[in-house]
């Protein structure tokens, strides 16, 4: 196992994202998943049977509060943006598509089943973003080769990565993430899948505005006079 | 065998093209979003949604499927529920529970539901392809636009536009057509031409005097498009994850159906938006190939034949797939 700094080099940099989290372990656990379960990596998610990734990396951490050394992101957003998503019903297709049987041929697109959406997203526009992790090099080469967008509308083409590169560091820099700690601050995930509620755990943030999500909590607070 | 690798192809507009960000009034201007630029710092770029290409290849897959499935001669008509889960991608709903075996099943027997994903009563079934946006080849994308799709000399999308402005025409008040409208107030008023009062017949005379008088306004304008020149190029990419090879083919049917009638944006109505178009297919582990041309008159590459044979290799796979399994999928989604 090595100290390494993994960088996402963005495509045409827009990353869709509220909080600016987006944890490395996450990301290679879904690709892990994907290699090794092919058959329920697409499927709804099976409570009775959570498969949990054994990742490349260094495990710490004490008892049920295990988590992965690897970093939340790392980055600086030059801009914050707002992109909109649509999705309405087609009335022309159902003229002719539809067969309503005995019921009267009206929908409620205002409210409802099937209700249309202007949807706002929350654009970062982000270079590159740094990860920092303990672990092999090469299988964590082999899990990125399958990760093509970071973030939320990948689907839509958002945080298209153009380039992924793992190098080996000096430091140990992993610890650029929260930590278990009972006295801790705040309250989320500590390991894949992070918004499963077993994995929720009180923790502390570093003191460090490298991490990207830091900045973001930051400029949510209110002003101080 | 699971199927990875993206395609990435060009555009190229044969007419103008719409795609509206912003309208401030009777004007509407193209969709614009920031971009780390060349130089690494934020900039404008004209962008094609991702997201409109994908509900542009939605649409075409499922006429596609239930025409297929209809078989030649008859058309299938389907509940409204299933119409939205197709077209549209469904709603999420209902009872808390989550049957992985109906999800099995459906991905299964609707391979378009499956590779775009959709909202299956409480649960998500997520797609298996990332419709990414598509750029114009321009100065500003240059750093990130592969090589292989690049123009030398490229210039900025700000020179690739133009305004285009229509007039609607109120036909009501063209004098040659007059003789075909009805004339309401000759019936109001009576054969001898005198309006007849009634009892608080002054606020009944005021009401249809603002009536009229707003009737006899030109309801007519004059507007402006923003559009994207015929000639310009957007480079676009879809990723592909984990496809099998029937999945694969119902992803080819619909770029296939849409090129049928190959436009992409808005007003099509005026031939706007008409787009030749060519993809590449390059695997995961492989080597880059022709795949699809769509050109005026045909949706299959007529110069690369290498592209057509694949191309029908895998169409035939997924025609044979729906009439195999004809009756089940009509049981599943009638």
């Amino acid at each position: 196992m090595d100290n390494l700094k993994i960088t996402a080099k963005m495509m045409s940099g827009q990353v869709a994202t509220y909080d600016g989290y987006l944890p490395l372990d996450g990301i290679l656990a879904a690709s892990w998943i994907r290699e090794h379960y092919p058959d329920t990596f697409d499927m709804p998610m099976d409570y009775d049977n959570m498969i949990t990734a054994e990742l490349p990396l260094e495990k710490r951490g004490a008892g049920n509060d295990w988590y992965w050394a690897c970093s939340f992101a790392c980055f600086k957003s030059l801009q914050e943006t707002r992109r909109y998503w649509h999705k309405r019903f087609d009335q022309g297709k159902a003229e002719e598509y539809v067969d309503f049987g005995k019921r009267r041929g009206a929908v409620d697109v205002r409210s409802g089943r099937y209700k249309n959406y202007r949807m706002p997203l929350n654009i970062m526009l982000i270079p590159e973003i740094n990860w920092y992790a303990v672990g092999d090099k090469g299988e964590i080469e082999h899990l990125l080769q399958r990760i093509t967008h970071i973030g939320k509308k990948a689907s839509q083409g958002l945080g298209l990565v153009r380039e992924w590169t793992v190098e080996k560091i000096g430091e140990d820099l992993s610890g650029l993430r929260p930590m278990p700690d009972e006295n801790g601050h705040d309250y989320i995930g500590i390991r894949p899948p992070y918004w499963y509620f077993e994995n929720y755990r009180r923790v502390e943030w570093p003191d460090d505005d490298r991490i990207g999500a830091r900045i973001v909590s930051a400029a949510c607070e209110p002003a101080r006079v | 065998m699971r199927i990875n690798g993206r395609l990435e192809g060009v555009y190229t507009l044969m007419s103008p093209l719409s795609h509206i960000g912003e309208s401030v009034g009777p004007d509407s201007f193209l969709q614009t979003q920031e971009i780390i630029g060349p130089d690494g710092r934020p900039t404008e770029t004209f962008i094609y949604n991702g997201n409109a290409l994908r509900g542009m290849f939605r649409d075409a897959g499922a006429e596609y499927f239930l025409s297929r499935l209809a078989g030649k001669d008859s058309f299938l008509q389907i509940p409204l529920d299933m119409f939205y889960l197709i077209f549209s991608g469904g709603a999420i709903g209902g009872k808390q529970k989550i049957d992985i075996d109906q999800a099995r099943k459906i991905r299964q027997a609707i391979p378009i539901i499956s590779i775009f994903g959709g909202g299956v009563g409480n649960q998500i079934l997520p797609g298996k392809m990332n419709m990414n946006d598509g750029y114009p080849i321009c100065d500003e994308c240059q750093h990130f636009i592969p090589e292989a799709y690049r123009k030398p000399d490229l210039i900025s999308w700000k020179q690739m536009t133009a305004e285009r402005s229509f007039s609607r025409v109120d036909d009501a008040k063209n004098e040659n057509l007059r003789s075909y409208l009805r004339d309401d107030s000759l019936m109001i008023a009576g054969a001898d031409g005198q309006m007849k009062l009634t009892d608080g017949a002054k606020e009944q005379k005021k009401d249809k005097k603002k009536k009229k008088d707003k009737e006899d306004s030109p309801q007519q304008m004059r507007y402006t498009i923003e559009v994207l020149q015929a000639g310009s190029q957007l480079w676009n990419r879809i990723d592909i994850i984990d496809m099998s090879e029937i999945e694969f083919g119902a992803l080819v049917s619909c770029i296939d159906q849409w090129a049928k009638k190959p436009y992409i944006g808005g007003q099509s109505r005026i031939g706007m938006g008409r787009v030749h178009v060519h993809y590449d297919w390059i695997p995961a582990d492989g080597e880059k190939e022709d795949f699809i041309d769509v050109q005026d008159d045909a949706a299959l590459s007529k110069k690369a034949q290498d592209a057509k044979a694949l191309y029908d290799q895998y169409l035939d796979q997924y025609s044979g797939y729906l009439e195999e399994h004809k009756d089940k999928l009509v049981e599943l989604i009638g």
